[in-house]
């Protein structure tokens, strides 16, 4: 499985990819950078955090808030942009004329895709954490208000992605190109907030009680990138996880298509 | 005796349509393929090669009868790293050079670093890619299949399952193949070659099979499938009326194309016979020739039906 990892990165960076992900997240660190200031106030020494003019107070609350917002506007741009940058990886793994020299190979047709579905999920937690641990870093080191929040956010919002990045495994099984494995993979990106808010949003619309059950199940079985997002900006300010039904959700829907992708490669004739 | 290399038991595979329509690929397979041989598959297209290699590799399951590659299940990854195969149709990504392509090849087969660090510049060598630094999307139809060949090679497997081979090779190219798998007989290596190259099969292999709609119509040695007819061929300098008679006096009616005489003697006592009216006449002989079946001839007498 680590050869196919291997052999993933190195496919992400030479198709340019992971470079164009890195460049953002780079361009987005030294946004960040910009955008606040911190300024120490008399009479108490206190740092306070600015954000451009804007006073959003002093550091113990400011650093949450500020990492929180980072996370909400770079979390879901990240989702949208590493779909595009990973599912390849996954697509061109089954490509044929390709899986003729790879699937014949000593080794477990799962550990092969597994490989690059791990290396997707490396390349969005990596960009990731590039975009958003150096400002953390700079603001603990400014103020000593840690950012090990923003690391538990970021592997919450991981979650996020390699339910989604599940998906699109289990998409890329027709081996018909990556067009439906991105698409799967966005719908239910953009699926997801208004499954959230269906209560306000779409039961507004649909009033009969079959189609709102219907709609329920699909919540409770889709994965839910929005709320995990919520989760992770929840536990920065907060430090606590008020609802884990996101989480063993998304995990369990991770799990079972992950292990249904897997027995359906073994068995699929190719 | 030791067990086949390979060894298939009435194989059968049948694909299903979207409609559920069964489409018989394979109807009974059996074959037999010997350790340290080189083996030869034949056939048209669509007679069912490719999804006996697949089966053979594990990339496809057969719908029923047994497949075993040296003793073991096609399924089995062990025994797949004992294999080497060679795709007719390789697609690698773009940016790929050799030495990485072959290293993830390797590795994917369980072949140490160490190992890998030594092998891959002698297979580079062998194959005429020593040197080429270029990525694989320069690469001739011909160099392609060179680095296909080394990574084929790399496991320094026992079985090499080779799927045309010299498709896309020059004729120095295909005479460097054809040499390599000799030296791999000699080295006691088991070699299955799927092949159009007819011409190619027939030089290398010790064992060949026809297969047509999915069942083995022939299997033989090519010394066996080109075997003499019978018949031989004299060519004199010149034919006028004595000639034809003198020669039709002992072959009966003769069958004269130009200055050759087409003529199935019974024994070799009347094609001497033949041969001193002939020179009575007299008429110089320009040569007397055997006629054999080409492996050609015989692959087309097989799948046209002229040989039932």
């Amino acid at each position: 499985m680590f050869a196919a990892y291997m052999h993933s990165v190195r496919e992400a960076v030479n198709r340019r990819m992971a470079l164009v992900l890195i460049g953002l997240a780079v361009l987005f660190a030294v946004l960040f950078y910009f955008l606040f200031t911190i300024k120490t106030v008399e009479p108490k020494d206190l740092s306070m955090i600015f954000l451009g003019k804007r006073m959003l107070g002093p550091a113990s609350l400011a650093v949450p808030a500020a990492l929180s917002a980072e996370v909400s506007i770079t979390g879901g741009l990240w989702l949208f942009l590493s779909i595009f940058a990973s599912v390849p990886l996954l697509v061109s793994s089954l490509e044929k004329g390709w899986v003729e020299l790879t699937l014949t190979k000593g080794v477990a047709r799962w550990k092969v895709l597994m490989g690059c579905y791990l290396s997707g999920l490396t390349l969005y937690a990596m960009t990731l954490c590039v975009a958003m641990i150096p400002t953390a870093l700079w603001l603990w080191i400014k103020t000593g208000v840690s950012f090990k929040a923003l690391l538990v956010a970021i592997v919450i919002e991981s979650l996020g992605f390699a339910s989604l990045m599940s998906l699109a495994a289990f998409a890329s099984l027709t081996r018909t190109g990556a067009a439906l494995p991105i698409m799967l993979a966005i719908f239910v990106d953009i699926l997801s907030p208004v499954l959230a808010d269906r209560e306000q949003g779409l039961f507004s619309l649909i009033t009969a009680s079959w189609a709102r059950g219907l709609i329920n199940w699909i919540y409770r079985i889709l994965p839910k990138p929005f709320g995990l997002l919520n989760a992770a900006t929840g536990y920065i300010q907060f430090g606590s996880i008020k609802d884990w039904f996101p989480f063993w959700t998304t995990g369990v829907f991770i799990v079972a298509l992950m292990g249904i992708t897997m027995w359906m490669l073994h068995r699929k004739n190719l | 005796m030791t067990n086949p290399a390979i060894e298939t038991q009435d194989l059968h595979k049948k694909y299903l349509t979207l409609r559920r329509k069964e489409i018989p690929a394979l109807n009974g397979v059996s074959l037999r393929v010997e350790r340290g041989t080189i083996f030869g598959l034949l056939g048209p297209n669509g007679a069912g090669k490719t999804t006996l290699l697949k089966i053979l590799l594990g990339l496809c399951d057969s719908t029923s009868g047994t497949a075993r590659l040296l003793d073991s299940s096609p399924g089995d990854t062990k025994v797949r790293r004992r294999i080497g195969y060679l795709p007719e149709q390789m697609r690698l990504p773009d940016y790929i050079k050799a030495t990485p392509f072959l290293r993830y090849m390797g590795r994917l087969n369980g072949v140490p670093s160490s190992t890998l660090k030594k092998r891959i510049p002698q297979l580079l060598e062998q194959v005429g890619l020593g040197g080429v630094k270029k990525p694989a999307k320069s690469y001739s139809k011909g160099m392609l299949q060179r680095l296909g060949l080394a990574g084929a090679l790399l496991n320094d497997p026992e079985l090499l399952i080779l799927d045309e081979p010299t498709d896309g090779l020059d004729p120095l190219g295909r005479k460097q193949v054809r040499d390599l798998l000799q030296g791999l007989k000699a080295a006691g290596k088991t070699i299955f070659l799927n092949s159009h190259m007819l011409s190619e099969v027939e030089l290398v292999c010790d064992q060949v099979v026809i297969l047509h709609q999915g069942l083995v119509a022939r299997q033989a040695t090519p010394e066996e499938f080109t075997r003499g007819t019978g018949e031989c061929l004299v060519r004199v300098a010149s034919v006028n009326d004595s000639v034809r008679a003198a020669a039709a006096s002992i072959a009966g009616t003769s069958a004269w194309t130009d200055n050759t005489l087409r003529f199935s003697p019974r024994d070799r006592a009347e094609l001497n016979a033949l041969i001193d009216k002939l020179r009575a006449v007299p008429v110089e002989i320009e040569s007397v020739e055997p006629v054999k079946n080409s492996l050609e001839q015989f692959f087309l007498k097989v799948v046209t039906g002229e040989d039932a």
